[in-house]
């Protein structure tokens, strides 16, 4: 520890800290615009110089390590005249337009040039220009003339992002922000720039010039996207959401948001938005009152659960609902007599179904990703399906952690990787077991009676051997199950194995949750139970009569056709949904409910963190937030225990002496592993759902919408097989699949294992081909 | 004894009698009023009466959307709805000013960066319906062209005070 | 002029024997109320311009030469409004509370002497009759307020009929002092009684001086003027009782207020100020006829109620209530003793 006084004032600090940590741990403010406490030091602003004793000039306090017995003067004459040196400096090319700059209002230099710059400026020769730059619709770069060239953002690209996107060109007064050639800047995290660009160089181009920053109101609120749950501060003027920034919460989101989470809020108010209830009469919509609706609906449901009876009753919700619509919806079709819900639209596998001890989580807190010396992740596209748990992936890499990586798909991830095994879908279980077989030979452990027999009948390849070394040579493993694995068809085989892994390396073992409420739906008890159809069964053997809370059957399950198949052959289907979308087709009732922002509830997130949040404006129109309706139809159903007058009382009812913390568990008890079934013959599908495309508010987001990774989903062949069928990479070709079949452009990929086609679900354009896993055919259009 | 000498003065109702001498003497005063609109009083170059938005002299409209002035506006009066203008450049889509809410404090003419709302010598002019003293941004910006020469000269009488 | 009145009542009673004397009665109450109104109506342009013209300021002079035609701009514009009758309110109520306002100030008129033997009714207890008449006007102002059926108008109604209520009784005990020294109730007796050899000093007010004044102030406060308008108080509380009336209703409410101010400025000219006698009993004022007299003095203390509203700021609540029941009655009270002890000494002239 080091000793040292700032301003007349003693603090010891740990030795290696800077001036301006010190000075922070005092409560002592510095100004200064390059120095951010989550980047790397630049010192390239000159704004903290402060007077440090017997030091002949000032000194940079972001750069200055502590010495003992040093004396810091932060605001001494000496300091303020160099930090209103530095100021005037940065003013003389700073253009004088804070009237229309969206920076105005928040702007650190504006900030302190009231405290450090002068009335008038001394420079009368022509100021610098720097020619704006079109950097995709994320980010606008139009005033690049406001740049004091902090490298904040190009620091941010290389040491959070983990990608290159913005740099510095040229020198001197030529010095300027530059993308790569003609490149955008829409990466999942390249909207943290916007904030920690302390001018107005780096501006929301979604936001640009609509309100002003005094204008907006500040709420709470929390991501309903991805399973990290992140803090959101959700600005709001005249009812409408004008803007979505990070609330900074060290243990979950720390003060980044991903762009996903950022931008979404275009999608609130789309077009597209349901604001009146509908009935579908003679095969025509009607805009009818709530009333009529919801008894439209109840009277439907009343007449199948009567008549076909109960068990023809089928409730499908997206983990995207809050735990009181969950809870509500599975009460709702549980009074009805039926245990036919479930929220795991994606997931194929459900045989760990009955044998899990508890609600599949993270395994750890999410911060504690960042302390892992060993990640085996496995089947997950990471940056792009949770991008800031892939950052912090990243940061626990670049600290010397070694990640392991067993995957269907080589997706950059932006970091250096120790091992990888990319493999067939189909392979990946065989996969994980030589692993697992490896790993216990290393650790000379028995293995367990349930994946003995399965384990001695692979042998270890040399990635595997290289893979298990790896894991056993760490201190602080972490076993991580993605997306991919979860809708895996044999997920439950991958899980029992990776769980063997993990104990045997004395590991966390995880899943990266999919959707906001992947654990809150377990918790809600939107599961079916023993007696209860799953999501794959209910779609499989179709209902007479099914409630969708926030689904949209072709984009939002694991198999499309047949949910559309399902939802065509229904009587009755009663849609909840925000938007109008492609239900039109098949539904009957549409019932208009609330996103996020409308409506009060809970997330639980991978972690199992409890979040409650407020809604942050009044309902769009008509719309309603979805546990209310669902409260209605139960009251109208005579479903007993629908009398709660606020979520909170749902959320008391659903979770109240729950012990959460309690009811994480990953472990399963009774599942014996299965001998790998042979490589089934034919191409494989590989589907990931794109960034853009996870959910129904993002879907509607215009500009995620137009980013690079919104782009018209295309197939992937390796180009090897490609070469094979006799096509060109750029054709476009016929992909199809059990009865289904799509055009797509093709495109040759050398990262795919070979006998793989890689096809992203959750599209329009995919939406006409069968589940998510499985055989495709690819013939010449 | 003061306080009763005082009580007993009061019966006299000495005060009172002050009062209605003083009134009573305006009473023959010569009379001050006006006779507007025959007789009108001078205005001065900073009278703050209607405002209006101006334009340059190309006719490009001067106000950039900072909403510096709704801010200011101590009357909540002022509405401001800005987008980003094909051409690129920050610009109102809606500019509103309630003159029924309006107390004619100067301020928005105070804050604006760019001399963009200004207040007029205009003070005659009536709404005979609610709706009809909500002023728009075109009714604002045709003031504006309608009284430019007056507002010019106003503006660089005032100038050198700045 | 008044030989001509009786040649012509003559000649009625032959030409229609018994119903003359109704028709004659009707003649005589057109002629006192006719002027009357044109009297009120004038009265507020009066108002106006003195009060304008104590604020250095010239009044109305748009309708008409010098503003002559404003008051009957001014009825017009209310006779074409709206009379809005609040929704839950007690309609007949409601319509008949402006005229049981306007009434009594007009009815009060019939004993009012306006010279010499000119009184539509010589009644021998007219100060009673008119104790009687102008008690009644607070009923108008009470029902107006009821019946309006809002908390405001009820409010009020109840401040204003406290006030009227409190001030009646001061009145009272200062005519109580008139009839003692005129030793009768009828009004045209009163007048006779102040009748001397040296003019003006034969008036009640010489001797009844504090009375008087109370009298005048508490006929200030009687009809709720400045600076006793706590009912209205225009400038702070915009109207009491009368918040729910509009047009011609209202219109009734103000009438009775200015037909009252007359009434008090009349029965202040009889009762102190020697109704239609001449100031001196020498050549120039004796030649003109008593009626100017009366209205020459009428016009004096309407113009001095005139001039108090121009002059003095409204009264608080407490402190009206204050002057009306610890000053006022008090003094009354004790002025009644002196005023009968002075009577039985050889030192009362009256």
């Amino acid at each position: 520890m080091i000793n040292l006084e700032i301003d007349g004032k003693r603090v010891e600090v740990e030795n290696g800290r800077t001036v301006i940590e010190a000075a922070h741990q005092l409560g002592i403010y510095i100004p200064h615009f390059c120095y951010h406490k989550k980047l790397s030091i630049a010192a390239n602003c000159r704004m903290c110089l402060v007077q440090v004793e017997k030091a002949p000039k000032p000194l940079p306090a972001c750069a200055t390590p502590v010495a003992e017995g040093m004396k810091v003067f932060t605001a001494s004459e000496q300091a303020i005249k160099a930090q209103k040196g530095v100021m005037e400096f940065l003013l003389i090319n700073h253009p004088l337009d804070c009237p229309i700059c969206d920076q105005g209002g928040e702007c650190e230099l504006q900030d302190l040039a009231v405290g450090y710059g002068g009335s008038a400026s001394r420079y009368q020769e022509e100021k610098r220009i720097v020619l704006p730059k079109d950097i995709g619709p994320l980010v606008a770069a139009e005033e690049m003339s406001r740049c004091i060239n902090c490298t904040r953002c190009v620091r941010f690209g290389v040491e959070i992002g983990g990608m290159m996107e913005l740099g510095q060109a040229f020198r001197g007064e030529h010095a300027e922000i530059m993308s790569f050639v003609s490149d955008t800047v829409d990466s999942e995290l390249s909207g943290n720039m916007i904030d920690l660009c302390p001018v107005g160089a780096l501006t929301s181009k979604p936001f640009r010039y609509t309100a002003r920053t005094w204008e907006l109101s500040r709420r709470k609120s929390i991501s309903p996207h991805d399973s990290l749950g992140s803090n959101l501060v959700v600005q709001v003027k005249d009812n409408r959401v004008m803007r979505v920034l990070p609330l900074e919460n060290e243990e979950i989101n720390e003060c980044w948001l991903s762009d996903k989470d950022r931008f979404s809020y275009e999608g609130l108010n789309s077009n597209q938005r349901l604001t009146k209830p509908m009935i579908k009469q003679g095969g025509k919509w009607q805009e009818v009152e709530w009333q009529v609706a919801l008894e439209y609906a109840a009277n439907g449901l009343r007449q199948i659960s009567q008549g076909a009876g109960a068990e023809h009753i089928g409730a499908l919700a997206t983990p995207h609902s809050t735990v009181e619509e969950l809870y509500l919806l599975q009460k709702l079709v549980r009074g009805l007599g039926s245990s036919n819900v479930d929220f795991r639209l994606r997931q194929s596998d459900f045989s760990a179904d009955g044998k899990q001890t508890g609600a599949p989580w993270l395994g750890m807190p999410v911060a504690e990703i960042n302390t892992c010396d060993r990640f085996l992740i496995v089947g997950s596209f990471l940056r792009k399906d949770h991008p800031l748990l892939a950052s912090r992936v990243r940061q626990a890499v670049k600290k010397g952690a070694q990640a392991n990586v067993l995957h269907a798909a080589d997706d950059d991830l932006l970091m250096p990787v120790a091992n990888k095994m990319i493999v067939s879908p189909a392979e990946m279980t065989a996969q994980l077991a030589q692993v697992l077989k490896a790993l216990a030979t290393i650790k000379q452990a028995t293995l367990d009676a349930s994946v003995q027999q399965v384990v001695q009948s692979v042998t270890p390849s040399a990635a595997a051997q290289a893979m298990a070394n790896s894991l056993a040579s760490g201190e602080r493993v972490a076993i991580l199950l993605g997306n991919f694995a979860q809708q895996h068809p044999q997920a439950a085989q991958l899980h029992l194995l990776a769980q063997h892994i993990a104990a045997l390396c004395g590991g966390k073992f995880g899943f990266l949750g999919e959707a906001a409420n992947s654990v809150g739906g377990y918790l809600a008890q939107a599961v079916p139970g023993a007696q209860g159809l799953n999501a794959a069964a209910m779609l499989a053997a179709p209902r007479k009569a099914y409630l969708l809370l926030n689904v949209e059957a072709e984009l939002d399950t694991a198999d499309a056709l047949q949910a559309m198949n399902a939802m065509r052959k229904a009587d009755m289907v009663v849609v909840l949904s925000a938007y109008k979308h492609h239900a039109a087709e098949y539904a009957d009732v549409l019932l208009p409910i609330t996103p996020f922002t409308e409506t009060s509830g809970t997330f639980i997130n991978t972690e199992g963190r409890v979040q409650s949040f407020k809604g942050v404006v009044k309902p769009l129109g008509e719309a309603r937030p979805a546990w209310k309706v669902l409260r209605v139809l139960g009251n109208l159903l005579n479903v007993a225990g629908f009398e709660h007058d606020s979520s909170e009382a749902v959320r008391g009812e659903a979770l109240q002496g729950v012990d959460v913390a309690g009811k994480l568990n990953n472990a399963l008890r009774g599942l014996n592993a299965q001998a790998a079934a042979s490589t089934p013959a034919g191409l494989q599908r590989v589907a990931d759902v794109p960034i853009y495309f996870s959910d129904a508010i993002v879907r509607r987001s215009a500009p995620l919408q137009a980013t690079r990774d919104a782009v018209q989903p295309s197939a992937y062949m390796h180009s090897t097989a490609l070469g094979k069928l006799g096509m060109k990479s750029g054709e476009i070709i016929m992909v199809g699949q059990g009865q289904g079949s799509a055009r797509l452009k093709i495109v040759a990929d050398d990262t795919l294992p070979q006998g793989v086609v890689r096809v992203a679900a959750g599209h329009a354009a995919t939406a006409a081909l069968g589940a998510m896993f499985g055989i495709v055919t690819v013939e010449r259009a | 004894m003061e306080k009763i000498t005082n009580f007993f003065k009061s019966f006299l109702l000495l005060e009172l009698l002050k009062g209605m001498a003083l009134t009573g003497r305006h009473f023959f005063a010569r009379k001050i009023t006006v006779q507007f609109p025959e007789e009108k009083t001078p205005q001065g170059f900073r009278f703050r009466g209607l405002h209006a938005l101006r334009r340059y002299e190309n006719g490009q409209e001067r106000c950039i959307g900072c909403k510096l002035c709704e801010a200011v506006c101590p009357a909540l009066a002022i509405h401001i709805e800005t987008e980003e203008r094909d051409d690129g450049t920050r610009r109102t889509t809606r500019y509103d000013i309630d003159l029924v809410k309006c107390i004619f404090c100067g301020l928005c003419e105070e804050s604006c960066p760019v001399d963009a709302i200004v207040e007029t010598r205009v003070f005659e002019y009536h709404g005979e319906k609610r709706g009809d003293l909500y002023y728009t941004k075109p009714m604002l910006l045709a003031m504006g062209d309608k009284h430019e020469e007056q507002i010019a000269k106003d503006r660089a009488a005032d100038a050198k005070y700045r | 002029m008044m030989e001509l009145l009786q040649t012509l009542e003559l000649a009625g009673q032959n030409l229609l024997g018994a119903a003359w004397l109704p028709l004659w009665t009707l003649v005589k109450i057109v002629a006192i109320v006719a002027p009357l109104m044109i009297g009120v109506a004038y009265l507020t342009l009066a108002e106006r311009k003195v009060i304008g013209y104590m604020q250095v300021r010239i009044g109305p002079n748009r309708v008409g030469y010098f503003g002559l035609l404003q008051p009957i701009a001014d009825g017009l514009k209310l006779m074409f409004k709206e009379i809005i009758i609040p929704t839950g309110s007690n309609h007949f109520l409601f319509v008949v509370a402006p005229v049981l306002a306007l009434m009594p100030a007009l009815a009060a008129w019939a004993v009012v002497p306006f010279a010499d033997g000119m009184v539509l009714a010589d009644v021998n207890a007219g100060l009673l009759y008119i104790l009687a008449m102008t008690s009644l006007g607070v009923y108008g102002v009470i029902i107006a307020g009821w019946a309006s059926n809002s908390k405001y108008a009820f409010i009020g109604s109840l401040r204003s009929a406290a006030q009227i209520v409190s001030y009646e009784i001061a009145m009272g005990f200062a005519l109580v002092c008139v009839l003692m020294a005129a030793q009768s109730l009828n009004l045209s007796d009163i007048v006779r009684g102040q009748q001397s050899d040296t003019g003006l000093f034969g008036w009640y007010f010489i001797p009844l001086f504090p009375m008087f004044v109370v009298y005048l102030i508490a006929g200030v406060a009687e009809t709720n003027r400045a600076p006793f308008d706590m009912a209205e108080g225009e400038s702070e509380i915009v109207a009491g009782f009368h918040v729910e009336y509009s047009g011609m209703a209202f219109a009734l409410f103000f009438l009775a207020e200015y037909a009252n101010m007359i009434l008090i400025a009349v029965l202040t000219a009889i009762m102190f100020l020697g109704g239609w006698l001449p100031p001196f009993n020498v050549a120039p004022f004796t030649l003109l006829p008593g009626i100017f007299w009366l209205l020459a003095k009428m016009s004096f203390v309407l113009f001095l109620f005139l001039w108090f509203r121009a002059t003095f700021p409204r009264y608080r609540y407490d402190q009206l209530m204050r002057l009306g029941w610890k000053v006022f009655i008090p003094l009354t009270l004790v002025w009644v003793v002196v005023v009968g002890a002075w009577m039985q000494t050889p030192y009362w002239l009256w």
